[in-house]
């Protein structure tokens, strides 16, 4: 990367004021499969516990009655006077005995993530939201953007009401994405109604800053709209289910810090030790370019015709078809003619009758 | 990024598949796909080069990406074609056309006429038939 392309920075009223250059991150391979496997990982540390209690089916002094009574050898509840008494107990098959395998507390809820790992699925999502493709496939509102990473002024950071953050977010086209957060808030189908998760709704924005001067409190109640700082990238966040290209916005600040939080590929981070950006295995993903490239068209051989021409409509047998057997073998016409020349040189032999023969035909 | 590398990102999950026939084709609701199929050849997100047809109320746009624009760039990115509703099939065809005959995605050609013809069908008044008039039975 010769010369990094610049990227201009929006005032709060939306037009270009000045640029800066593009960070390395944005420019770091994209690998779903890491960020996909970080991912599930990753989204497993923020659980809580369940398991069935652990006397559940077992508060009972039930004992098999053993064979000769008429009945299944399962442990039966004692004593009389209840319905209870002679029921089956214990079993996992039995109504009100213990479950097969008892869930337990103590099975391994989170899952431990190797700390590089953890970065490059973050640096890959972050390198998935600078493509408009991307983040337009993951099914943000951003066609009227006017581009993608979108810089916002440091001046955003200072904001103190809702009010100008929304306003901001329509200057810069960016307020149909949280439209979309707020039309699609439904009740969520399921006993997790009931369990503090009523709603659910799409997400909309990141806005990622660098110093909180106000503008958490500005955003914070804006649908879908989630804040970061920058030092505190979450994949979680980034890339939501799984799914690169969230819709990020820059703040300058925040923006020009990138390159201090994640190095570049000679340089190492700052806040990162001794961290470089992974390296892509392909620097050229552009098949076309690398089919039309000299290196390759040098040793190409000349291209075919367009439409191929039947090399003949109607097959013939060359066992049988003599004119396809001798184009198949030229040897075969040789050969045969060899074959017919012997058989004319072979003299006839010529039957003539027999003296004892004649004799008896012209006897008188 | 090229398209080759977008398009593997894109191909499995992205939220404009729709697949409600099963075993059917797969289909996709990207604006800058013509014939809606999810495929790299007519997919409008990973194509540089991308042609979108849609009916506003009083005309039919066609929007293109341009070709000089920067790969960042979302809407600066597009220039728009305008035809007006009124013209016929014929000379809406004749403005969709030239953008494939200057050489600007010549591969779509067929399906962009056919969109664009499709459009400029449903703008056409239906004709007036005469009142059926009730046979038999019915009389």
């Amino acid at each position: 990367m010769a010369s990094r392309p610049t990227v201009n920075v929006r005032s709060t009223a939306g037009e270009a004021t000045s640029s800066l250059p593009l960070p390395a991150v944005l420019t770091a391979p994209i690998r779903l499969d890491v960020v996909q496997q970080v991912h599930k990982s990753i989204a497993k540390n923020k659980r809580q516990a369940y398991a069935v209690n652990v006397k559940a089916g077992h508060q009972t002094s039930a004992e098999s009655w053993g064979t000769g009574r008429a009945v299944a050898r399962i442990p039966r509840v004692g004593g009389s006077g209840t319905h209870r008494s002679g029921q089956a107990a214990f079993g996992n098959m039995c109504r009100g005995g213990r479950m097969f395998a008892p869930t337990k507390t103590w099975r391994k809820w989170h899952v431990k993530v190797n700390q590089n790992q953890r970065r490059f699925a973050v640096v890959s999502a972050l390198a998935a939201s600078a493509l408009p493709s991307l983040v337009l496939a993951r099914g943000h509102r951003i066609e009227q953007i006017e581009e993608v990473p979108l810089v916002v002024s440091s001046a955003v950071e200072s904001f103190a009401k809702t009010k100008e953050a929304v306003a901001l977010l329509k200057s810069l086209n960016a307020y149909p994405d949280v439209l979309k957060v707020s039309n699609s808030r439904k009740l969520r189908a399921g006993k997790g109604k009931l369990r503090n998760r009523r709603h659910r709704q799409r997400r909309g924005p990141l806005v990622v800053y660098n110093e909180d001067k106000g503008i958490v409190k500005a955003f914070r109640n804006l649908p879908g709209v989630e804040l970061v700082n920058v030092r505190r990238l979450n994949l979680l966040q980034l890339a939501p289910g799984g799914h690169l290209g969230r819709f990020v916005i820059w703040t300058e600040g925040a923006f020009g810090l990138l390159d201090e939080v994640f190095g570049t590929f000679e340089k190492a981070a700052v806040y990162k030790k001794d961290y470089l950006l992974p390296t892509a295995k392909i620097s050229n993903p552009d098949v076309t370019r690398l089919i039309n490239s000299s290196e390759i068209q040098a040793v190409v051989r000349p291209a075919g015709p367009k439409t191929q021409k039947r090399p003949w409509t109607q097959k013939k047998n060359p066992l049988t078809n003599k004119a396809v057997l001798f184009r198949l073998n030229p040897y075969a016409k040789a050969f045969r003619k060899q074959q017919l020349e012997k058989k004319a040189e072979k003299p006839k032999k010529v039957k003539t009758a027999g003296e004892a023969f004649l004799k008896t035909l012209f006897a008188p | 990024m090229s398209a080759d590398l977008q398009w593997l990102l894109l191909r499995n999950y992205n939220s404009f598949i729709v697949k409600k026939v099963p075993e059917g084709p797969i289909f996709s609701r990207e604006p800058g796909n013509l014939p809606s199929l999810h495929s790299y050849k007519y997919s409008g997100l990973a194509n540089q080069k991308t042609v979108a047809v849609t009916d506003t109320g009083s005309n039919i746009q066609i929007s293109y990406t341009k070709k000089g624009a920067s790969p960042h760039a979302v809407k600066p990115a597009r220039a728009t074609i305008n035809i007006r509703s009124r013209s016929g099939p014929r000379r809406s065809l004749g403005v969709a056309a030239k953008l494939s005959k200057r050489g600007y995605r010549p591969d779509l050609r067929p399906v962009l006429l056919a969109r664009v013809s499709a459009l400029a069908a449903s703008k056409k008044e239906p004709k007036s038939r005469p009142v059926k008039k009730p046979r038999g039975k019915k009389a």
